[in-house]
């Protein structure tokens, strides 16, 4: 859990003999902050459920938390709304002759 | 099962069971022509025939059923010209074959479309390629514009729509959900008054 700093920390001592492996193997090592960066965003992606995507967005809406945070967790979804407002209002502008019953 | 004549609106078989699910679809068959292909219909049948007659109460099972069996029944009806289906040729096939139909239709049947529905976002996208490619215009929608098309044609109050969009959030979950955000911007329009906070979030 993210506190004051920045800083996250947890346990994995088998984790860490496995990085420290690869590192040793690689010249200049791995960065291993990055990986694990990229490695939560993508978990945290991966575990949230609709319910919770949709919790999300409503509360990135009402400005609860910020861009950056909300598109790390429903980035696609985001993405996907305003790619989709943009074909809707494309949409309403077309002719709409024969779409109706006369 | 009324054929040929292709309508202006194509939608695909996710978008049939979701708008088939709100107490809007009796208005959208006496108000739209719409015009689905026979790999879509067949997907519909299938999904009555593989599901349980007697589905779990609010599950997902019951939401295709239900969805299914309504969107079959004016499509099946022989006399009813709004309501048609053409032929996919060279059959489509796998999971995305109904997706895949649609996107031969506009291809193969340039200015015959000026809409395709569907709740998929890469088959929607595959098909705006398509539009795109065309001389004629058109776009690839989620299933909310054909609420929005009876909305904007004072078919039905926005209570009824934004309640209809309820009725979807519900079902389509966060697929569905991004869709009606993107409607209700577009259009746009406040729902927020005619649903509770929870429909949402749950």
């Amino acid at each position: 859990m993210a506190t004051g700093n920045d800083k996250i920390q947890f346990r994995g001592e088998t984790e860490k003999q496995a990085s420290q492996i690869v590192d040793q193997m690689r010249l200049g090592g791995v960065n291993l902050s990055e990986l694990a960066r990229r490695g939560l965003r993508e978990k945290l992606r991966e575990t949230l459920s609709d319910e919770e995507k949709i919790q999300i967005h409503q509360q990135y809406r009402e400005g609860e938390i910020s861009e950056d945070v909300a598109r790390i967790l429903i980035g696609d979804g985001i993405e996907e709304i305003e790619r989709e407002r943009a074909a809707f209002e494309e949409a309403t502008e077309l002719d709409t002759d024969g779409v109706y019953q006369s | 099962m009324g054929s040929g004549t292709r309508h202006p609106v194509l939608v695909d078989t996710d978008a049939l069971i979701a708008v088939a699910n709100t107490a809007l679809w009796p208005k959208i068959t006496e108000t739209l022509n719409l015009t689905t292909t026979n790999i879509c219909v067949q997907e519909l049948k299938r999904h009555v025939q593989e599901t349980s007659e007697y589905p779990l109460d609010g599950s997902r099972e019951q939401w295709i059923r239900n969805g299914s069996e309504n969107a079959l029944v004016p499509f099946e009806d022989d006399a009813n010209s709004s309501f048609t289906v053409v032929s996919s040729v060279p059959r489509p096939h796998g999971e995305d074959a109904g997706e895949k139909s649609l996107q031969q239709e506009v291809s193969q049947q340039p200015g015959a479309y000026t809409f395709a529905v569907l709740m998929d976002r890469a088959g929607r996208a595959a098909i705006n390629r398509e539009f795109d490619q065309l001389e004629t215009e058109g776009r690839a929608v989620a299933p909310p514009f054909l609420l929005y098309l009876l909305f904007d044609a004072d078919v039905c109050t926005k209570e009824e729509f934004c309640q209809a969009c309820g009725e979807l959030l519900k079902g389509e979950g966060w697929t569905g959900y991004q869709a009606v955000q993107a409607a209700w911007e577009a259009i746009p329009v406040d729902c927020s008054e005619f649903l509770p906070d929870d429909v949402l979030a749950t």
